[in-house]
């Protein structure tokens, strides 16, 4: 209980560093020197001590939505390991609460961006929902590979099972890992799905459907998305490499699993930066492919991996 | 020792299959090329360590040779080919990609089947090196059958020529060194000659596209 | 006591018939008439259902006919109760929005008729889930069937409304013809009409026979459910009814083949080889992905509605299916939770899909028009009617913490089972079942985005929204208790789900019964702990997480204010309604992405200012519309061939009254000629 208020607390508190991190690389990647890694946090705190403006054909949803995908995306953060099997006492640390989880407060946002009745907004909502729709399947796909292996859907007993996994299934996980980096990068909306950085009518996805939010709302909202960022990097890590994971319950094996989680998921977001400034982002209608080629890769991934 | 080397073969027979799947979905053939030297990558590391687990210097030069034919020379020769002819992008293949991609699924889904199975009692390997075996060959066979150009179709042979080459080791029949060195020429005069053969046709008819070539015969 | 309870809901269902059709001259009376019994009766009817529930009790009864096979036996078990209480709870709601709804045709039909096949649609769906014999069984049946269709002809002053009953009729009827060749071939195997006696020789009967009956009753009650490719009349038909009504054939009617289902492939045949179980599943799979995907290209709000249906039945079919398979492959504890998570679908469906097509029916009230894209803002006009409709909404998503989560979570848990445990041919068909669900939730959601967002957000698209009104308490009221029973379906899942385990071990084929798990029912779990779920927790931090969140932002930014401005137009000014995202270019690009199945063509009409300048467009009009494919593939050869057919028969029907006496002549020629030889 002590842990889950300390998750609770301590990783929305991370999360902004994360983002930070990754604009940092995707900046010297681009032979600019970018803003300090602490940059995100300046502005959370800025927005968040500004008025608001708000259209007046918004209606309640508008209002709610911020606080809906805050408190989910806590929520989903809390539900993944990062100190080994004691988290799997959490009651809703399963793989399919979590994933359908992350589809509600897909549905609330893409709620609120029809809201306002702008055009850019329901647009927005219409090609985040494509996509979210064609990435659960990947996402669930990529992940029950892991679960079938460890005869689990518990997320922290998955991870600490799969630590000890022995070396015949390690094609299944690499192979599902693929899968879930493809999942990863159309939910959190990195090129090729979207840009983050761009607020180009044309193309902008997540961009689009908060274009209204102003003020604290807009805070929440961005801090929801860096939450969601260091969800799927810490899922990743902790489910495909989950080594450094512990099986103890005292302070000090927590603290430095922890570390090494945070390590490993930093690991992982500065190689998401790099391969997300070496690619272009595609067209709309090319990502059903990608979408499909990532959903095949978890299929191949439970097929080889219960034989 | 036994056991790690095991392991690193396993991963080396992993990392052979996703190459293959890559070569499926890439567009780019200098992208094909770079699947190509991973796939080869994966080939020389397995044959290395089986090298060194049985203190065999005749196998530890064929692996020599062949990590410098299948990872520097050929490799070098194709992307010297693409940069001449400017076709990094002419990649195309019959079937769209959710297609080719639902194909591999039903080779993998086939070679876990229990048609195989009679085939299959014979060699040592846990099941899953099997799966990856069979539908290792299978694959390569349909990147051939799939790839209009000719540049795709050369590696989809080389693709095919690794998976059996790996199917060989697993399968515990050791060749002589020799044999595996003539072989390896051999395969090294077929890219020379195939190489020399499609930049050939490119200078006289100015494609690689099969479907194109095709059309010569009118 | 319960004997007594049966009878009178029957005679209550009698009564508000019989005295609606007698008052059919004041409208006002035969309204109130025909729905406080049906009231009364469905308010019963739970009270009944949840007794033998609880009680674990059978009440069979017969009541004795002249006729030798035909004889009103009826069988009222756990599973029947079950399927009493998924009628009744949804007719409840249904009658009291009926008081309120059925107000805006008094000016126009004939509310007393209404009335009285009202009452005798819900009194047939009640004989139908407590008949035990086959005959009695298929004259209720068909009792159902033309209440209903009367109930869709309605309005029967919109051609479109009849041609949809044509449809309901034909489809209808050749679904009931298969069923009747079912019955008499299970007759001719065990010599008997009675649904026990059969059950109790099943093991008797031979395969090839078990075979034929199980694709004629598949092709029969699948009819009935709407099942791909047999579904063409359900949107037709639910579009055309009132709204109530479609609630009732969407939420209860259609649920009545799945009953018959589990009833004959379950209890009846027993044990069936792995073929049925596995064409169960691939339908389930198929109907699941093309229901949502059909529903995602429509506009016609209940039309949507309606492929949402047939989605839906192809989830419950995968818990069925995957029932089926387990239990040929002699799992029966897996077999228990497929089945279980079936039956929970089914009644989740029917709370949260009366729901839906109750709230579109106050939409459609308020506008009178069923296409979504003339509404929009409706949440401002509309509030609690927005409200209601957004936990339907959320609950057929098969988002948490609703009651559609823990079934499709249940439901999910049993496809794994069968990835993990079945050989590859086994484990590509689940791998198949689980890929359309995980799909088909993604889709569902992303096309309730469209409908209520639509529907209730954003400027009003047309006049009639802007002027909608709530509507009144009698159709507030039955969507809030429907909501309210959604939320409480999902915060009581594993309570459900533990009950749901006793009632299928009663009706039979899955073994022992095994002790229950030492969890507490609050939690199910599947596979022997491989999952748990823990709903109200689930609810609990959701709720508490938001309400978290809330707080904190009202401490950080306590001083800041709220302005209000209008929406940013890029410095065009004054938005209007039309400048919204529409329907159809919301679901544009997944109709796109999926254009091999929809074969969507596009039509541009343009009006230029000038027509030799052509810079200027007056007006643009993208019209995308997409196939019909099985009426283009299946329907229409189908009855090409079936035109062709007749048209060779005719040649026999001279009209000379000689050659029918010749045809007479030579049957009986031919029968006795049978009867000595063969």
């Amino acid at each position: 209980m002590i842990l889950i208020i300390l998750k609770f607390i301590l990783l929305p508190l991370l999360s902004p560093l994360m983002v930070g991190i990754v604009r940092k690389v995707k900046a010297l990647m681009q032979n600019r020197q970018g803003a300090r890694i602490y940059q995100p946090y300046f502005d959370l705190w800025k927005l968040f001590h500004k008025d608001e403006v708000i259209s007046p054909d918004a209606s309640w949803i508008f209002f709610a939505t911020p606080y809906i995908l805050f408190g989910l995306s806590i929520l989903v953060l809390v539900a993944v390991p990062v100190f080994g099997s004691v988290e799997s006492l959490i009651p809703f640390s399963d793989f399919l609460v979590v994933i359908y989880m992350v589809a509600a407060a897909t549905f609330f946002l893409a709620l609120s961006g029809i809201d306002v009745g702008s055009a850019f907004g329901g647009f927005g909502s219409s090609r985040e929902m494509t996509l979210a729709a064609l990435t659960e399947g990947v996402l669930l796909f990529a992940l029950l590979p892991v679960a079938l292996l460890t005869h689990t859907t518990n997320l922290a007993l998955m991870a600490t099972y799969a630590a000890n996994l022995p070396v015949t299934s390690y094609f299944a996980v690499i192979t599902a890992f693929l899968g879930y980096i493809i999942a990863m990068f159309s939910e959190t909306g990195r090129i090729p799905f979207d840009n983050p950085a761009t607020h180009l009518e044309l193309t902008m996805i997540h961009e689009a459907m908060i274009l209204e939010y102003s003020g604290k709302r807009l805070a929440l909202i961005e801090w929801a998305s860096a939450n969601k960022l260091l969800f799927f990097a810490l899922l990743g890590v902790n489910m495909f490499f989950p080594k450094g994971l512990t099986q103890a319950g005292d302070p000090m094996a927590l603290l430095s699993a922890f570390g090494i989680s945070v390590f490993k998921t930093i690991l992982l977001l500065v190689v998401i930066a790099v391969a997300e400034s070496s690619v272009a982002k595609f067209r709309l209608f090319r990502l059903p492919d990608i979408l499909l080629t990532g959903f095949i890769l978890g299929i191949i991934a439970i097929l080889v991996a219960v034989i | 020792m036994i056991n790690t080397v095991f392991n690193l073969q396993l991963l080396c027979a992993s990392l052979i299959m996703l190459s293959i799947i890559l070569m499926h979905i890439v567009k780019k053939n200098s992208t094909l090329v770079t699947a190509y030297i991973l796939q080869s990558l994966g080939l020389v590391v397995l044959l290395g360590s089986g090298a060194i687990q049985e203190k065999s210097f005749g196998l530890l030069v064929v692996t020599a040779i062949m990590f410098v034919i299948k990872i520097i020379v050929a490799p070098s020769l194709f992307i010297r080919l693409i940069k001449k002819s400017h076709l990094n992008l002419s990649a195309s293949t019959y079937l769209n990609i959710p297609l080719t991609l639902s194909i591999l699924l039903g080779i993998l889904v086939f070679s876990q089947s229990d048609i195989l199975t009679p085939l299959l009692t014979l060699l040592p390997v846990i099941p899953q090196i099997k799966t990856i075996l069979i539908s290792g060959i299978l694959m390569s066979l349909f990147l051939i059958i799939n790839r209009k150009g000719a540049l795709s179709q050369i590696i989809g042979v080389l693709s095919l020529e690794n998976t059996i080459f790996v199917f060989g080791i697993f399968l515990g029949v050791r060749q002589l060194s020799a044999l595996e060195i003539g072989l390896l020429f051999d395969v090294f005069f077929w890219i020379v000659v195939s190489s020399v053969f499609v930049t050939m046709i490119y200078r006289n008819f100015g494609s690689f596209d099969i479907s194109k070539l095709n059309q010569l015969k009118k | 006591m319960i004997a007594t309870l049966f009878l009178m809901i029957m005679s209550l269902y009698g009564i508000g018939a019989f005295t609606s059709l007698l008052f059919r001259k004041n409208k006002e009376v035969a309204t109130i008439y025909g729905n406080f019994f049906a009231i009364a009766a469905s308010v019963l009817g739970i009270i009944l259902g949840g007794e033998i529930l609880l009680t674990q009790t059978v009440l069979t009864g017969t009541f004795p006919t002249s006729l030798p096979l035909f004889s009103l036996t009826f069988r009222l078990d756990s599973l029947s109760a079950y399927f009493l209480l998924i009628i009744s709870t949804v007719a409840l709601a249904s009658s009291t929005y009926g008081v309120g709804y059925m107000r805006h045709y008094f000016s126009k039909y004939n509310v007393g008729v209404f009335g009285f096949f009202y009452n005798l649609f819900l009194l047939s769906m009640v004989l139908v889930v407590t008949a035990n014999n086959a005959f009695y069984f298929l004259s209720v049946w068909e009792i159902m069937s033309l209440s209903s269709l009367f109930l869709v002809l309605f309005e029967y002053h919109n051609g479109e409304t009849l041609k949809a009953g044509i449809v309901y009729f034909v489809m209808t009827h050749v679904g009931t013809a298969c069923i009747v060749a079912a019955c008499l071939l299970l007759y001719g195997a065990t010599g008997s009409f009675d649904f026990s006696t059969i059950a109790r020789l099943s093991s008797h009967i031979p395969d090839a026979i078990k075979a034929a009956v199980f694709v004629l009753a598949l092709i029969g009650f699948g009819t009935k459910a709407g099942i791909i490719p047999l579904h063409i009349w359900l949107p037709k038909a639910h579009s055309a009814a009132p709204s109530h009504v479609s609630a009732l054939m969407s939420g209860v009617m259609i649920k009545l083949g799945i009953f018959m289902m589990f009833r004959f492939f379950i209890e009846i045949l027993g044990q069936g080889p792995f073929w049925w179980g596995a064409i169960i599943l691939a339908i389930g799979a198929i109907s699941s992905v093309l229901g949502v995907l059909y529903a995602l290209s429509e506009h016609d709000i209940k039309r949507l509605l309606a492929y949402h249906s047939i989605e839906n039945i192809g989830i419950i079919l995968l818990g069925l299916g995957s029932s089926m398979i387990f239990l040929s492959l002699h799992l029966p504890a897996l077999a228990l939770l497929a089945a279980c998570a079936g039956l929970f679908h089914t009644f989740n469906h029917a709370i949260f899909k009366s729901l839906l097509f109750m709230g579109a029916g106050s939409v459609i009230h308020a506008t009178h028009t069923r296409n979504i894209e003339e509404y929009g803002g409706l949440i401002k006009h509309m509030p609690y009617t927005a409200l209601f409709f957004l936990i339907g909404s959320i609950a057929i998503s098969g988002l948490p913490p609703f009651n559609g989560f823990a079934s499709e979570w249940v439901t999910f848990q049993s496809l794994f089972a069968g990835i993990s445990l079945l050989d590859v041919a086994g484990k590509t068909l689940f791998l198949f079942a689980a890929g359309s669900l995980a799909l088909t939730g993604g889709l569902a959601a992303a096309c309730f985005v469209k409908a209520f967002g639509i529907t209730f957000l954003a400027r009003p698209r047309s006049h009639e929204s802007e002027k909608a009104k709530e509507s009144s308490l009698w159709m507030i009221v039955p969507l809030g208790f429907l909501s309210l029973l959604t939320i409480i379906f999902g915060l009581g899942a594993g309570w459900i789900i533990e009950g749901l385990k006793q009632i299928l071990l009663s009706v039979g084929n899955f073994g022992v019964a095994f002790s229950s798990s030492s969890t507490s029912p609050m939690t199910i779990v599947a596979q022997n702990g491989f999952a748990q779920l823990n709903m109200p927790i689930v609810f609990l931090s959701m709720v508490v997480s938001i309400l978290v969140v809330y707080f904190f932002t009202r401490v950080i930014s306590a001083k800041q204010k709220v302005a209000r401005g209008a929406t940013w137009d890029c410095g065009y000014i004054g938005l209007e309604g039309h400048m919204e995202i529409t329907a159809t270019a919301f679901s544009r690009t997944l109709i796109m992405i999926f254009k091999g199945l929809f074969q969507p063509s596009q039509q541009h009409q343009v009006e230029y200012i000038d027509a030799d300048i052509r810079y200027l467009k007056k007006s643009h009009a993208v019209n995308i519309a997409t196939e019909n494919l099985y009426e283009k593939y299946f329907y229409t050869p189908l009855q090409i061939i079936t035109e062709g057919i007749s048209r060779k028969v005719k040649v026999i029907q001279g009209g000379n009254l000689n050659e029918y006496l010749l045809y007479i002549f030579i049957a009986i020629i031919g029968l006795l000629v049978w009867m000595r030889y063969f």
